[in-house]
């Protein structure tokens, strides 16, 4: 898996886990929100770092009890154009002042990273194919060149 | 009017210089064109039939006498030599070359001006009423509002995706010279029965293929609360607004479907939920009220002879007073509506020419300040009274003059097919045809205020729902034709027009009109108005008019 956080490309020790793998200790584990919650009484921290995967259709509210459990949240993005995850960011940080971390994951691209860091998403999951085309110091420029948000002055 | 601090002026350097940027990449192909799109829109620049058009955001339709001197420049060096002002208070250029736009957003920003969300699926340029601060019937100047807004709107992070457009517009007075009820979020300043300020928030208003008329959301907001509740609406809206069908994506349609109290007690709950954490209004709006100079007005006497004479001795000076000037809060001044609408015009398009006379104008005569209406023409807000005489001879001799504002030949125009390519049908030729066909100005007075207004196609950019008789234009089998559309409304009492029947050929729509105009001179009683005489009828003998020959 490649990120883009802080402006810099890193391939963090997390997967994406459509189940939980209990013989993996060394990476962080990305759960759909459903099976997180089908797994908690097994106490899934056990596992080591825990992270969700949820989209459009999670209830946030629910997900206040396991704030202390999660390490990471992250949001799917449906397509570019579907700007609801900034506000499950949003909802996440303002509404419900998560302070764990938050990626997105889906098809962003690089002017939009400046959006998502500023609805406090920490980092952008990205594929191969978009950093040939946009490489990280395309991130970095979209970070640079756009102009400040007036509201966070 | 508004001065830009430092902040301002290095937000719209900073975006030419990124728009410039992402054009690179999109020529480069980093960005790929399904990238790129809402990038363009979002700095208001479209694909159009014959090029590509740039739309300037003119918030809340206020323009200084340099900003219209560069915007006179504009069409000279990046267009043909004209521009064409809108009906959301923007001007849209319709000849440009791509690779030209960055330099053009660099001249822009040297007089405070961009294009940013003048398009795309985000808030777009905040309109509001064209007398705003000029008026008598305010209870509050309602820029600083809008400035408001465009500075918490422009840029928003969580707003730049939208299901679809947000469009927002505000007045002052309870005489709606903004449309508000059919914009998606429509304020106005109120006053609460202890005289604290706040705002009555319409909610779900708006044209296209499914018109409706807002409804109200919030009966009073305490005007300090008023970001925090606005953040929460657009919230709720992004989450749950549709995105399956781009015809069902406005916020129209979600409070439609939710229910209004289903709706209201969702932004409630998110309301109550970031309430404290939200940008606070109150100090913001105090900073921009503190950058909005108050016109440097004289003490004038109350009578102003030398007006007095020239009516009395000119009637065409008269007529122009009677149908284009408005009173004004100052004792001695007066609001000048200046028209786009020469008779066979092209409605709301200007000159370079034009534009250049019209910002001396408004440095000689209106303190420098010049206004965009949504009914596509312009405003001179502050002017002597004693001076209105020398303004409408200056108007006269550049076209200006025409004394039809409100008036049947002051038509409402989209592009139509001419320019835009969504357009099923031409607009601007049909209302050339009916400006001439009422061009008599005493048959214009005789007929009184008409808002006749038209759309080229069902998106309804020439707001025909809202017409007191809107005319659509579609296409049935490669031939344009014309609906005819009855008793719409754009103010206090917003209503849309009902369809009358079957559509007109090209050939009879101006004919079509003209039985509904002569109906109505037969029917009304001494001095009744269009609007009035359409609320005591109905449609029932416009109608008959209409289709008598069947």
């Amino acid at each position: 898996m490649k990120l883009i956080k802080n402006g810099e490309l890193s391939e963090p020790a997390w997967i994406f886990c459509d189940n939980i793998d209990h013989d993996r200790h060394d990476v962080g584990q990305i759960l759909p929100y459903r099976v997180f919650l089908e797994n908690r009484v097994r106490r899934t921290n056990t596992i080591g770092l825990v992270g969700i995967q949820i989209d459009v259709d999670t209830e946030l509210e629910d997900i206040i009890a396991y704030f202390d459990q999660l390490h990471l949240i992250v949001i799917e993005f449906a397509s570019f154009v579907d700007g609801r995850g900034f506000s499950i960011a949003g909802r996440l940080r303002q509404s419900l002042n998560y302070a764990g971390e938050i990626w997105a994951n889906g098809n962003l691209f690089a002017d939009q990273y400046p959006l998502a860091v500023q609805c406090g998403i920490d980092g952008v999951v990205v594929d191969e194919q978009l950093l040939q085309r946009q490489p990280v110091e395309h991130w970095r420029q979209a970070i640079d060149m756009h102009p400040a948000f007036r509201s966070l002055m | 009017m508004y001065s830009y601090d430092t902040f301002d002026k290095q937000l719209v350097d900073n975006r030419a210089s990124q728009f410039r940027s992402q054009v690179v990449r999109r020529i480069s192909g980093a960005l790929n064109e399904d990238e790129f799109r809402p990038l363009r829109l979002m700095n208001g620049l479209y694909l159009e039939m014959h090029a590509y058009m740039l739309r300037i955001a003119i918030p809340y339709g206020g323009l200084s006498a340099p900003q219209m001197h560069m915007l006179g420049d504009i069409a000279d060096k990046y267009d043909r030599g004209y521009g064409h002002f809108t009906t959301r208070q923007n001007i849209q250029f319709n000849w440009l070359e791509l690779d030209r736009v960055p330099e053009l957003l660099v001249d822009l920003a040297k007089v405070n001006m961009h294009a940013i969300q003048s398009s795309g699926n985000c808030i777009r340029n905040v309109t509001a009423d064209p007398y705003a601060g000029a008026t008598a019937d305010e209870i509050a100047d309602p820029r600083p509002t809008a400035e408001l807004l465009r500075q918490w709107s422009s840029l928003h992070p969580e707003f730049a995706f939208l299901p679809r457009k947000f469009k927002i517009a505000v007045t002052g007075s309870s005489n709606d010279r903004a449309a508000i009820r059919v914009h998606d979020i429509g304020l106005q300043l109120v006053e609460d029965e202890a005289g604290s300020p706040g705002y009555k928030i319409f909610v779900g208003g708006g044209l296209g293929r499914t018109p409706m008329v807002g409804v109200v959301l919030c009966p009073f907001l305490p005007r300090d609360q008023l970001l925090a509740y606005l953040e929460a609406t657009l919230r709720v809206y992004n989450l749950y607004g549709r995105r399956d069908n781009k015809y069902k994506a406005r916020i129209k349609i979600l409070t439609h479907e939710l229910g209004i109290e289903n709706f209201r007690n969702q932004v409630e709950a998110e309301f109550q939920s970031i309430k404290t954490t939200a940008p606070a209004t109150g100090p913001w709006l105090s900073k921009i009220e503190d950058n909005f100079a108050v016109p440097p007005f004289e003490e004038l006497p109350a009578v102003c002879k030398a007006l007095d004479t020239l009516t009395t001795s000119n009637s065409a000076f008269a007529r122009w007073v009677e149908t284009n000037v408005c009173e004004h809060k100052v004792q001695g001044y007066a609001i000048a509506n200046v028209s786009l609408k020469p008779i066979g015009g092209i409605a709301g398009d200007a000159t370079s020419e034009q534009m250049h006379k019209l910002a001396h104008l408004a440095d000689r005569f209106s303190l420098s300040e010049i206004r965009v209406t949504k009914n596509q023409n312009l405003v001179l807000p502050h002017v002597r009274q004693s001076d209105l005489g020398d303004l409408w001879h200056a108007l006269q001799f550049d076209g200006l003059g025409e004394a039809n504002s409100g008036m049947i030949s002051d038509v409402v125009s989209c592009p139509g097919m001419d320019y835009c390519s969504l357009a099923t049908a031409r607009s601007i030729p049909i209302s050339q045809q009916i400006a001439r066909r009422f061009a008599d100005p005493e048959l214009q007075q005789k007929i009184g205020p008409v808002a006749i207004k038209i759309s080229g196609c069902i998106n309804a950019c020439g707001h025909h729902h809202i017409g007191q008789i809107g005319i659509l234009g579609l296409e049935k089998n490669g031939e344009e034709y014309y609906q005819i559309v009855l008793g719409g409304d754009d103010g206090e009492a917003a209503a849309i027009g009902k369809v009358s029947g079957r559509g007109f050929s090209k050939d009879d729509v101006v004919d079509a009109v003209e039985r509904v105009i002569d109906t109505f001179l037969k029917l009304r009683t001494t001095g009744e108005l269009f609007a009035d005489a359409y609320r005591r009828f109905g449609t029932g003998p416009f109608k008959e008019a209409l289709y008598e020959t069947d």
